[in-house]
């Protein structure tokens, strides 16, 4: 069966790492880039979900989820982010993402969000829950 | 005879005098209206240093308030990108053993380790908080207009008594930052001093922007103050001067003892920069 080609994006090293040693032994990590240019330029790679922080460096999560789901809308997203509150996760579904994880339970909700989005569902971390769209 | 020219001298004497008279009043009167030149130059350069003094002093205001502002970013910053991230680190650490614990049926310990994830989580929660109070991150990824709303939900849930009406029109969600800021900062400012002091019932706060300019109306039905006396008394009106100076904006305060308030700012609008597609 064909693995899922992920490309992380994360400008914190340390939770690159952990991403990645999340995922690696089920998916296959095409990239792990800090920034939204290197971000575009691995795009090329095709992968099928991109896991995305929404607080980057110079040009945030949102704005590069935009970018991206402008040059193909049938990208899948999923965020991964500190910020556990409603209205980012509005935020990130109006943009057109399919996941909203946050950080603290990487190892709990990470995989499900993944295998939900390479389907086209939406998956959200608990405790929050799915705002009206 | 002598009769005579003791009159024609008189009358001479009398002629000079009021001569004299007369001269010495023209000089006078020509003097006075030097001095009132002279008061009047110096009343145009007492104005014109008292204008630049209250420019200098906004400037200096506005300075300050810019490096506050940079000073709470950079520690608003350091609590999220630094110590939540290793926090959230923390708790999948804790998550993972959990599991594991689960998995073995090691059930006291993942009890204790449930605990200790939901106090991680807490203070991740708690961290976050005290960033977003330090700089609202709203603001930096959602754009003024969610960032205002946000604060109008939180002002709405800690005064149940007071009806709030929120409206924004054609915000653009990549406005300058500094723009995005320094307005977020002063509505916060007027909500406060609402909750403080109107005993308002009604409120509303109305956002609204065209190409060239972005306008913000907060009003309120409450008891009003002096505007004119009331500058420096704790009402940050002075900081909410300085902040719209900061960013070449206006403010008007209409307002009396007794009567609503309706505070107007406008702001010449700015675009963030574009990344590069």
């Amino acid at each position: 069966m064909k693995r899922i080609k992920i490309l992380l994006v994360d400008d914190n090293v340390a939770i690159l790492e952990q991403i990645r040693r999340t995922l690696e032994a089920r998916y296959e990590i095409v990239a792990a880039v800090s920034d939204s240019a290197a971000a575009m330029e691995k795009l090329n790679l095709s992968p099928d979900v991109i896991v995305l922080d929404i607080s980057m460096g110079q040009e945030s999560g949102i704005e590069l989820a935009k970018r991206v789901l402008n040059t193909d809308p049938l990208r899948r997203i999923v965020f991964l982010t500190v910020y556990a509150d409603q209205d980012f996760v509005s935020a990130a579904l109006n943009v057109g993402a399919l996941g909203y994880v946050i950080k603290p339970r990487i190892a709990s909700d990470l995989i499900p969000a993944i295998e939900s989005a390479a389907l086209g569902n939406i998956f959200i971390s608990a405790p929050l829950t799915r705002p009206g769209r | 005879m002598l009769v005579i020219a003791t009159i024609t001298v008189l009358e001479s004497f009398a002629f000079i005098s009021l001569l004299y008279l007369f001269l010495r009043e023209r000089r006078r009167s020509g003097s006075l209206s030097d001095r009132l030149k002279i008061l009047r130059t110096k009343e145009e350069t007492f104005a014109h240093l008292l204008a630049e003094a209250q420019t200098a002093q906004l400037e200096l205001g506005s300075r300050m308030i810019r490096a506050q502002e940079e000073e709470r970013a950079r520690l608003a910053r350091e609590l999220h990108d630094d110590i939540n991230q290793r926090l959230a680190l923390l708790a999948n650490g804790i998550e993972r053993l959990e599991m594991e614990t689960e998995q073995r049926e090691e059930f006291q310990e993942q009890e204790q380790l449930r605990s200790l994830s939901r106090l991680t989580n807490e203070i991740v929660t708690d961290i976050q908080n005290l960033s977003h109070q330090l700089h609202p991150a709203k603001l930096r990824f959602l754009g003024l207009s969610a960032a205002v709303r946000a604060l109008c939900n939180e002002f709405s849930r800690q005064h149940s008594d007071i009806k709030l009406e929120f409206s924004a029109i054609d915000i653009p969600t990549d406005l300058d930052e500094e723009i995005s800021l320094n307005i977020f900062r002063t509505i916060q400012e007027c909500l406060r001093n609402i909750a403080k002091h109107s005993h308002a019932h009604l409120v509303t706060v109305a956002l609204n922007c065209n190409a060239a300019y972005l306008t913000v109306d907060v009003s309120d039905d409450g008891v009003g103050f002096d505007p004119v006396h009331s500058a420096g008394k704790g009402l940050g009106l002075t900081s909410i001067h300085e902040r719209l100076h900061q960013i070449g904006g206006t403010v008007t305060i209409s307002s009396a003892v007794g009567a609503p308030t309706h505070i107007h700012t406008g702001v010449p609008v700015r675009l963030k920069s574009k990344m590069p597609n």
